[in-house]
Parts: structure tokens; sequence; C-alpha cells
């Protein structure tokens, strides 16, 4: 038997082999690339709770030990569900992914925009509370964490970033700094953002953001 | 020489505090300028380390931090400085100092101004939350497909080759076969006549040469020297006659006759090689008329010395 004959029929095991421990993880990551890909054009086209379902989708798809990929997609969840109204919840899931993992090992864009989707789901959920017109010692302690958080982000993007972003990290933070500034009726006053009042319409028939407000 | 550092640095801030500047206009402002929340050093000299900063107030309209006080050797002070517009405009950094727990500094003047990185018309937008798009997946089905695809084409491939390897191998077979064929094919047409009369004369030789085959073998040497001694215009008895008178034409004729007839003829092959000499180079190819009948296409040959 020639050698190349040899090799063909060796092949097929080194696949096999390959199939089933590195090639495990790519099958994974792909089928959860394609649920994510889908999950961005939905998002794309404004369409956050579908984007949010095929986000969940692809985090079960995707291979338990692949924390980027986790991450991302943890991520991309709690955005959608910032745009659906669910900030709390969003912020929530993000301070656990960073309480659970140590997120040294992500690409720092990953990790600028799980800072950014975090810092914005409190941004939204202090602003809820606001307009709940819950006690300041409910809503401050969540001005000031977005207000830190966008600080922080504004000092990276100034060392790493374009103009643009930087610019982005601006607008944020004087949102974020503003909401601490204002009066209660400036703020009643002012025209809502929209993710804001869809947070507040979400969360207020349910009293889920503040269940404490309605208690005498 | 410490109230001129303080009357020059009043002069310039005051210049920078009184130009024109519309409250909360972004447009207004040079985009270096700091924007509302965004924490920013400053230094000023001022003439006493113990001023203090007012308390921070979320109503404010800017929180002033003093990080350190630095004594110069003019005998005044560097206090640096952090300072937080909560709003846009320009605002006097020593206003948001303490004399006493009572009263502001106000002077100097340290200008500084504040600008608005949210666009008028956005209200409280913070802008738009870009979604990070996805990162490209190795396309692991694909591969694997093509690997499975490259394996079976690799197989055929291999089947292909082994296939042509034998069919090359049976081709050489046939080539060397067609060859010995061609070659063995190509034999009579390169023969020479002492090829076409060594068995008839060999066979004559060993007393088994048949009456057909020595009329074959008397017609071809009658045709062929009647037309080498060209002597066509002779009746086929006289021709004969003088063919076998001939010296050289006769020799092979006379010395079959004699070896069947002798009692006990005992021809070497060195005999019949000689008596065969005159014949050895005349090609049966420029002798068509000979090839035909040693070929038996023409008319069988006569026993000519029967005949005689």
């Amino acid at each position: 038997m020639k050698k190349s004959e040899l090799l063909w029929l060796v092949f097929p095991l080194i696949l096999l082999v390959f199939h089933f421990s590195i090639g495990d993880k790519l099958r994974h990551a792909e089928a959860a690339n394609t649920l994510e890909a889908s999950g961005f054009v939905a998002e794309a086209k404004d369409r956050f709770e579908k984007a949010a379902v095929l986000y969940r989708k692809a985090l079960l798809a995707a291979h338990p030990a692949d924390f980027p990929l986790r991450a991302r997609l943890e991520v991309a969840i709690a955005r959608a569900d910032i745009h659906t109204g669910d900030a709390p919840a969003a912020s929530d899931l993000l301070e656990r992914l960073q309480g659970k993992y140590s997120t040294a090992s992500l690409p720092r864009e990953l990790k600028a925009q799980l800072q950014t989707v975090r810092a914005t789901a409190v941004y939204y959920t202090a602003y809820a509370l606001r307009l709940l017109e819950a006690s300041p010692e409910r809503w401050n302690p969540k001005a000031y964490e977005a207000r830190s958080l966008f600080v922080s982000l504004l000092q990276d993007a100034q060392k790493h970033d374009s103009s643009e972003v930087q610019e982005r990290c601006r607008r944020s933070l004087e949102a974020a700094t503003r909401l601490i500034h204002y009066r209660d009726s400036e703020i009643a006053g002012r025209p809502h953002p929209p993710i804001a009042q869809v947070t507040l319409e979400r969360n207020a028939p349910a009293r889920r953001v503040d269940p404490l407000e309605e208690t005498p | 020489m410490l109230s001129g550092i303080l009357i020059l640095t009043g002069y310039f801030s005051f210049a920078h505090f009184t130009r024109s500047v519309p409250h909360h206009s972004a447009l207004a402002f040079a985009s270096d300028e700091p924007t509302v929340g965004a924490p920013t050093h400053a230094t000023v000299v001022l003439d006493r380390p113990d001023y203090l900063a007012v308390a921070e107030d979320e109503t404010a309209p800017m929180w002033v931090r003093i990080e350190k006080v630095v004594p110069r050797p003019d005998g005044a002070y560097s206090y640096e400085l952090e300072y937080t517009g909560l709003e846009s405009g320009v605002f006097n950094l020593t206003d948001f100092l303490l004399k006493s727990p009572d009263e502001r500094l106000s002077e100097p003047i340290v200008s500084v101004g504040v600008r608005s990185a949210i666009p008028s018309d956005a209200g409280e937008d913070m802008g738009e939350l870009l979604p990070l798009p996805p990162a490209n997946a190795f396309p692991y089905s694909k591969w694997l497909a093509a690997s499975a695809t490259s394996w079976l084409g690799w197989g055929l491939w291999l089947l292909w080759a082994r296939h042509r390897a034998q069919r090359a191998v049976q081709e050489a077979e046939m080539a060397s076969q067609s060859e010995a064929a061609q070659a063995a094919d190509e034999a009579p047409s390169t023969r020479r006549m002492a090829d076409v009369l060594r068995p008839l004369v060999e066979k004559a030789a060993d007393k088994t040469i048949s009456s057909k085959e020595k009329a074959l073998m008397e017609h071809i040497l009658f045709v062929y020297w009647s037309n080498a001694l060209e002597l066509d215009h002779l009746d086929d008895a006289e021709q004969l006659r003088r063919i076998l008178e001939h010296e050289e034409a006769g020799a092979l004729m006379r010395a079959v006759e004699q070896w069947l007839y002798q009692p006990a003829s005992d021809v070497t092959p060195e005999e019949i090689t000689d008596k065969l000499e005159p014949y050895m180079d005349l090609d049966m190819n420029e002798l068509p008329e000979l090839a035909k009948i040693a070929s038996g296409t023409l008319s069988a040959g006569k026993n000519l010395l029967v005949h005689a």
C-alpha cells in the first residue's frame, strides 16, 4: 500500500478526533453565530424583542466553555432588554456577568461594550426610578453608579478611541450627570428619552423596579 | 510680585469670562473644552494654602475638588483642582472655593468653559446604543463538508491513479505484444528471397519436400532467372535448359536434384547457406511477381524439370 493510500485511510480518523474535540466548540460557535447575526439584523431594524429571543437562542447554542462568545451574547441580550424596557434586568445580568467571570481575557472592544451597556442599563433604571417618583435614596446610587461608569468609559476612550467615540461617551456622561443635577420638577417637565419611557411603562404597572414605592 | 501674578491671572481670566457665550449652546464652545459631567484638571495660583472647596451639591452648577496644594518659591500656592460642570456655561473656579466656611473666595477670577455634548434639539437623549457587530465565526460545517468531499475526491483520485497505473501496465504489455506482432507482420515484407527458398531447400535436402513445394521452388527460380538472364523470348523448355546450364542460375536447381536423387545425401546447413548465397540480398518486395508466386496468389508452380 502506498503512503498516500495509508494517509487517506488515516485522514477520517484524524477528522473524527478533531470533530469531537476542537470541532465541537467550533460547531457550537457557528450555530450561535448564525443566530447572533439574525439577532443583529433584527436589532438593526429596531425589532428588539425578536433580537432578544434570537440572542437567547444563540446563548443556548453556544458552547458552555466559550466564555468570550457567551459574554458577547449576554451583552447583546442586555442591550436588547434595555430597548424593550427591561433595563433593571439588563443591569442585573451584566453585574452578574462581571461578578461571575474575570473580564480580563475579553477583547477590549467587548469590555468597553459591556461597560457601556451596563452603564446605560443603570442610567435608564435610575431614570425610570426618578420618573416613578422613587425616593432619592433609591435612584441616587444608581445615577451615581451610571455616572461613575461613564466617567471611566470616557477616560478609557480618551486613551484608545477616536474622537467620535469620545464624543459619544461625553454625551452619555452628560446625560447621567444631568440626571443627578435636575430637580424632580425639571425631570418631569422635560421630554423623556424613548427608552426611559418604555422602561417606565414596562415597570410602572407592576412596580417592578420599586415595589416599596406604593407601600405607605 | 505675587500681586502682579494675581492681577495678570485675573485680567486674562476676566477677559475669557466676559466673552459672549450663549447659555447651553454646544456650538459656541471650542471642541477641546470640557463637557458637562467630565472631570477636568486645572491649576490655580493663590496666595494662601488653606482655602477649602465648596461642598458638592447636586443642585450646584459645578463641583470643585482640591487635589493638592503645592507651595511655590515666590511664596504663592499652586492649587491643583478637579472640576466638573453640571451645566454648560462659563464659570469662575474661585467661586467654588471658600475663604472661610461662610465666605466664598471669588478672586482672582479663573474662568472655565463647560460645553454641552448633547445637541440642543436632542433633549435628554444620551444617544444611540450601538450594537457590537457579531464576530465572524469559523464556518465549521462548510469546512467539514469540504473536508469530507475532499476526502472522497482524494479517494476517487487514488482509485483513478491506481486504475491508470494498471492500464499503463496493460498498455505497455499490449504495446510490446503489438510491437512483436508488428515485427512479425513486417518480417515478410522485408524478407529476402533466400528466406522464401530456405525452408523448401531444407526439405529438399531432407528428401521430405512435396512435389507441390518442389514445383513452387522451381517456379520461383525459373521466373527469377528467366527475367534476370532475359530469356523471355524463348519457350519454357529452352529457357529451363539455358538456366540449368548457367553456372550461377542453375546451381541451386542442380544441387536440389542431386540431393533428392543421391542415395545418402548428408547436406550440411553451411552447404544450404552457400547455395542460397546469390539470393541473400534479393528483397521480395522488389520482386512482386515472385512474392505473389511465393504467397500462392499466382497459379501453382509447375514441375518444370518434369515438364522439361
